[in-house]
C-alpha cells in the first residue's frame, strides 16, 4: 500500500471510530433517559398526588457523579405552575433547594418522609425495573 | 426517625463530667428510639442529666449519619443497576 492510501485508510478508519464512539454515547444517553423516565414513573406512584397537581415525578439524579441527589417535580392541573425540589444527601445532613433557590436543611416529618420514600423507591425500582431483589434494604 | 437497632460507642474523652475508664461508654438504640442500656447493663437513668442528654444527642447524630450513608449507598447501588441495564440493552441491540 502506498503512503497516500495508508493515510486515507487511517483517516477513514479514524472517522468511523469517532462516529462509532459518538453513536455509542448517544445511545447510552438515550437508554439512560429511558430508564430514568421509567424510574420516575415508579417514583411518582409512591407519592400521594395532591389535588391541585396534574403530574408529578420523583427520581434519582441521572448524572453519574450525583448518586446523592434526588428530584421531585410537580405540575399544576392548569399547567401554569410547576415546582422542582432538589434534595441532596450529604454527610452532615439532607438539604433541599426549591426551584433553584438557596439550600436549606430538611428536618422533621419531611426528612422522615424523604428517607422512607428513597428506600421504597429503591425497593420498587430494583424489583420492577431491574428485576433484582433488594433483600438487604430495611422496610421503613 | 425509625432505625434498626444499633449499638454505638462514645469515647471517654468526649466527657468532662465523668472519670475516664478503660471501657468506652456504650448504649443501645432500638427501633422505637428507646435508649435501652449502658454497656454495663444499667439503664440510662445512671449518670448526670447532662451526660445522658449528650449521649442521647450523640447517638441520634450517629444514627442519622448512618441513615444518610445508607441513602447514598442506595443511590450508588441504583447507578450500578442502571449501568448494567444499559450495557444489557446495548448488547442486545448490537
Amino acid at each position: 500500500m502506498n503512503l497516500a492510501k495508508r493515510v486515507l485508510a487511517i483517516l477513514i478508519s479514524g472517522q468511523f471510530d469517532n462516529r462509532s464512539a459518538a453513536d455509542e454515547a448517544r445511545l447510552r444517553d438515550e437508554k439512560l433517559r429511558l430508564l430514568t423516565n421509567q424510574e420516575s414513573a415508579i417514583g411518582a406512584n409512591l407519592i400521594e398526588k395532591p389535588q391541585q397537581v396534574s403530574r408529578q415525578e420523583f427520581f434519582l439524579s441521572p448524572h453519574s457523579t450525583h448518586s446523592n441527589e434526588w428530584f421531585y417535580h410537580a405540575e399544576s392541573i392548569d399547567q401554569t405552575q410547576s415546582r422542582t425540589i432538589r434534595y441532596v444527601v450529604a454527610e452532615d445532613g439532607v438539604f433541599k433547594s426549591i426551584d433553584g433557590g438557596q439550600y436549606e436543611p430538611v428536618a422533621g416529618d419531611e426528612l422522615d418522609g424523604f428517607i422512607s420514600l428513597t428506600k421504597r423507591y429503591y425497593q420498587h425500582v430494583a424489583a420492577k425495573l431491574y428485576h433484582v431483589s433488594p433483600t438487604t434494604i430495611a422496610n421503613n | 426517625m425509625s432505625v434498626p437497632e444499633v449499638a454505638y460507642q462514645i469515647p471517654n474523652n468526649e466527657w468532662t463530667d465523668q472519670p475516664a475508664t478503660s471501657e468506652p461508654v456504650q448504649a443501645t438504640f432500638d427501633i422505637d428510639n428507646k435508649y435501652k442500656s449502658w454497656n454495663d447493663g444499667t439503664d440510662l437513668t445512671r449518670g448526670s442529666a447532662a451526660y445522658e442528654q449528650r449521649a442521647v444527642r450523640l447517638a441520634e447524630e450517629i444514627t442519622e449519619r448512618q441513615v444518610r450513608q445508607e441513602i447514598i449507598a442506595l443511590g450508588d447501588s441504583l447507578f450500578e443497576l442502571r449501568d448494567a441495564e444499559i450495557e444489557r440493552l446495548l448488547r442486545r441491540r448490537g
